[in-house]
């Protein structure tokens, strides 16, 4: 008989999201889905507010990123403001706001890796639940679980330093950033007591990477063979092909790693991008037009970053990026638990990113503002922690928003997250008639590699943030589980 | 208003900019204007670098706004558990305790204030009904922190799993 097993999320304003695995009469897998309400409200909401609000304002979108929401809003509006593309700031302007994007990467990174990936490698997918967690890491693994603490506080503070608050910072204002680092947060970062301090951050961020390959070594097996398919990949880079997580052009590579969107300026993403909707889900599948609906579909975050950039403009990551690829004989990386592998490289290179820029002293002196011919229309694009971010806007000649779009990280993983899903439940769910813990993290592990951005902004007490359910073709349960 | 001995963080969590769910930060952030002795704390949201801010103290009293919470609120003791979340992105309050005790050898008491909650939007500012029980929470919370103790707080909660 066939039967359909669900995985939903439970939450109460947005972020739902679910997983369907339709089973055939074989009861091997048909089809699978991965469902995830994408909270569209906002860009009708941005309507009618004026440009300038927008960096604050699209804080209000997500708790969780809202750094990268900021600037990517507040490099739209640079446009806007005639401060040009992320090259036209003054250095104060551009090195503080890399410094808080670099602050937000490194928390977040730091943040997946040690709380969530950690407790997977660590006890494995069919571990128990009450011990496959942060606090069983904690338990067992005392100084991992520290380490995580302290790095992604580290980041906090960087953020809170340049955006100003914690919540609805707003360093980032129009065409430039709106106060300097002082010499005691610069001393403070830079020479703090231990550990918190950036070279402190920097040895356990090689100390993650050497966790990684020691893991790797002995497990290679399962890293390399777990959902693994072909993809296009898509980032920003910098002019000259290196890693650039604020802001470059956009360049896309196909499975083979030939350029198929070659460094264009984000200015005109619609010329290259499109969005297809689908009947079975509210979040769009963006595409390359050039290749079309089909096969245009593309992964971003720190896989693809890795796979679309030629180096790291920093030396340690840059030694762990070409170890990276000569993995891969130079080619793309294709297997999704690499992603983790990718991530902390960038946990890497966003440290030394940090102790470079906490060394400037453009960071406590000169010009926070440009402005120039104010433009109507701007697209701020930035490589959030998840991966590309777009937020592009148009105004009316009384400064008002008329039309906001947005494609979030989450949005551009939409196809490559539904193909890993279906990797798994095709590995683990052909001939069972129930989900065993096993299977149901397996699930979870291939979602989580993409680290999307479900549960989101609000968060009162009382959801379910996931549930599984399994029903045969007439709609009954055969059983449940809730996470 | 005086802390005494047993010191006290008020620790208010959500996201002000969709409406009801920035309650709890609203609380702490009169908290932190009104009852100078009393420190308190707010964000987006609980994360496990909150085991560490939370170590420092005796007692943490988390408020977040709630759906299902009695009105206008519910005032609870918690323990330490292991509950943790799908994502990464966000911690419940018994899981930051649990972190605490792990990490720190030993947690503060604990409470919880749950103020309902009705409106979720994209907007600043609470519902009326929701400021109604914003203004009857700050004033139970007052009351309780004009000399807190463990007695006193856990006199006050209600024992109710969240």
């Amino acid at each position: 008989m066939p039967r359909k097993i669900t995985i939903e999320p439970v939450t109460r304003v947005e972020g739902h999201g679910k997983v369907t695995i339709q089973m055939d009469d074989n009861n091997n897998v048909a089809r699978s889905r991965l469902h995830i309400v994408e909270f569209r409200g906002f860009e009708r909401f941005a309507q009618g507010r004026p440009y300038w609000e927008m960096p604050v304002l699209v804080q209000r979108l997500c708790g969780i990123c809202p750094v990268s929401h900021h600037l990517a809003a507040a490099k739209a509006v640079d446009v806007i403001v005639g401060a040009g593309t992320g090259e036209g700031l003054t250095p104060t302007g551009e090195k503080m706001r890399r410094l808080m994007h670099h602050g937000q990467i490194f928390q977040s990174h730091a943040l997946h890796f040690f709380h969530l990936v950690s407790p997977d490698l660590l006890f494995g997918a069919d571990a128990d639940p009450a011990i496959r967690n942060v606090i069983g890491v904690a338990l067992e693994h005392k100084d991992l679980a520290v380490q995580g603490v302290m790095m992604r506080k580290f980041g906090q503070e960087i953020i809170r330093a340049t955006a100003g608050k914690k919540i609805h910072g707003t360093g980032a204002i129009p065409g430039g950033i709106n106060k300097h680092l002082t010499p005691e947060e610069k001393d403070e970062f830079l020479k703090g007591k231990d550990p918190l301090n950036i070279d402190k951050m920097i040895e356990w961020s090689l100390g993650a990477l050497d966790f990684f390959k020691g893991y790797h070594a002995k497990n290679a097996e399962m890293l390399d063979n777990f959902a693994v398919f072909p993809s296009n990949h898509l980032s920003l880079v910098r002019k000259d092909g290196a890693m650039d997580l604020y802001h470059g052009v956009l360049r896309a590579v196909d499975s083979e790693g030939k350029k198929i969107l070659n460094d264009v300026d984000y200015q005109d993403y619609l010329k290259y991008i499109g969005e297809e909707v689908k009947t079975w889900s509210y979040m769009k599948f963006p595409y390359l037009l050039s290749i079309g609906k089909k096969d245009g579909w593309y992964t971003v975050g720190p896989l693809a970053r890795l796979n679309t950039a030629d180096f790291i403009p920093t030396p340690l990551a840059q030694k762990e990026f070409e170890n990276y690829k000569a993995y891969t004989k130079g080619k793309p990386n294709h297997m999704s638990m690499h992603m983790h592998y990718a991530r902390l490289i960038e946990l890497l290179h966003a440290a030394e990113v940090m102790k470079e820029l906490l060394n400037d002293p453009d960071l406590m002196k000169g010009e926070l503002v440009t402005k120039g011919p104010k433009a109507k229309e701007g697209v701020g694009l930035i490589e959030a922690p998840r991966g590309t971010l777009f937020h592009h806007y148009r105004i009316d000649d009384e400064d008002k928003i008329v039309m906001a779009n947005l494609i979030v990280s989450t949005t551009n993983n939409n196809e490559p997250m539904n193909r890993a899903v279906n990797y798994v439940a095709n590995k683990v769910f052909n001939g069972k008639k129930e989900i065993s813990e096993g299977m149901m993290n397996r699930v979870e592990m291939a979602i989580r590699a993409y680290d999307p951005c479900l549960s989101c902004a609000t968060h009162a007490l009382g959801q379910m943030p996931l549930e599984i359910t399994m029903v045969d073709s007439s709609g009954n349960v055969l059983g449940k589980k809730t996470r | 208003m005086t802390s005494g001995a047993y010191k006290v963080l008020v620790y208010g969590y959500g996201n002000p900019g969709r409406q009801d769910d920035g309650v709890g930060v609203e609380l702490a952030m009169i908290i932190e204007k009104e009852c100078p002795n009393i420190q308190a704390d707010y964000n987006y949201q609980l994360n496990v670098e909150d085991s560490l801010r939370i170590a420092e103290f005796d007692a943490v009293i988390f408020i977040d706004a709630s759906l299902d919470a009695v009105e206008p609120f519910e005032f609870m003791k918690i323990q330490p558990s292991h509950d943790i979340t799908f994502t990464t992105h966000s911690m419940l309050p018994n899981s930051v305790l649990s972190l605490c005790q792990e990490l720190y050898g030993g947690c503060p008491d604990a409470f919880v204030l749950a103020v309902r909650g009705y409106e979720f939007d994209f907007a600043e500012g609470l519902s009326p009904r929701a400021s109604r029980n914003f203004s009857k929470a700050y004033d139970f919370l007052k009351g309780l922190l004009l000399e807190p103790s463990e007695e006193t707080l856990s006199h006050a909660a209600i024992s109710k799993k969240i």
